[in-house]
């Protein structure tokens, strides 16, 4: 992977996370801020070959982490003041 | 303290949203996260917020957080983030150790393509609104 690519990549995971930290931290997460990840984004994309780029095209369209069809798990009634957990694995 | 947050489908009315529960621990202190919370031991619990009532709704996804009851919700959410940029491009599901505190995150297919960081806000924000309670 060309240093350009794994930059890329990065700042996407990057952008990613700022975007959550500022969701979970009930901020807006401003246009200068995304602004200044895309321009650095662009720099990056514009550093490739076209074959990097449409590799990374491909891996970004396919990029969710691998997950189970369906989790083996059910929720459970847990009253308040009692010690079990809030699931159990399914039957 | 332990504090889940799991989004749940009931199964004949496809009714879906997100439970979460609070359970305490006593004044039990740790710089480590102990292994028996929350498998053996979850605590009691405190508080919850109930969406889809159970039993019996599928698990679609949820968070699992094990923090020390005093954490600051700052301090919390650094180590959350922290554990997520380990844990991105991994395979479902996560689960770390960062400082005092220990993440889980699983969630289906359906839910990780369509955004895997949407559904771990919805879950966060879930449990962060319990945790203010």
């Amino acid at each position: 992977m060309s240093r350009a690519t794994a930059k890329y990549l990065e700042l996407v995971g990057e952008l990613r996370l700022a975007r959550l930290d500022h969701e979970l931290r009930r901020e807006p997460f401003t246009q200068d801020e995304e602004l200044a990840y895309v321009s650095e984004l662009d720099h990056w994309w514009r550093e490739m070959t076209g074959e990097e780029q449409d590799a990374i095209e491909r891996e970004l369209a396919g990029e969710a982490p691998d997950a189970p069809e369906k989790l083996p798990a059910e929720d459970v009634d847990v009253e308040l003041g009692s010690e079990s957990g809030p699931r159990r694995e399914a039957a | 303290m332990y504090l889940a947050a799991q989004r749940v489908v009931a199964p004949k009315s496809k009714q879906t949203g997100i439970n979460a529960f609070l359970y305490a621990h006593g004044g039990r202190r740790w710089h480590v996260p102990p292994s028996d919370i929350p498998d053996r031991d979850p605590g009691r619990l405190e508080r919850k917020s109930i969406v889809v009532k159970p039993p019996g709704n599928r698990v679609r996804s949820y968070l699992d957080i094990i923090a020390p009851d005093d954490l600051k919700a700052e301090e919390l959410q650094r180590r959350l983030m922290a554990f997520l940029r380990r844990m991105q491009g991994s395979p479902f599901p996560w689960e770390a150790v960062e400082g005092p505190c220990l993440f889980r995150i699983g969630m289906d297919a359906e839910l990780a393509k369509a955004g895997w960081s949407r559904e771990v806000a919805a879950l966060a924000v879930a449990g962060a609104e319990l945790l203010a309670r």
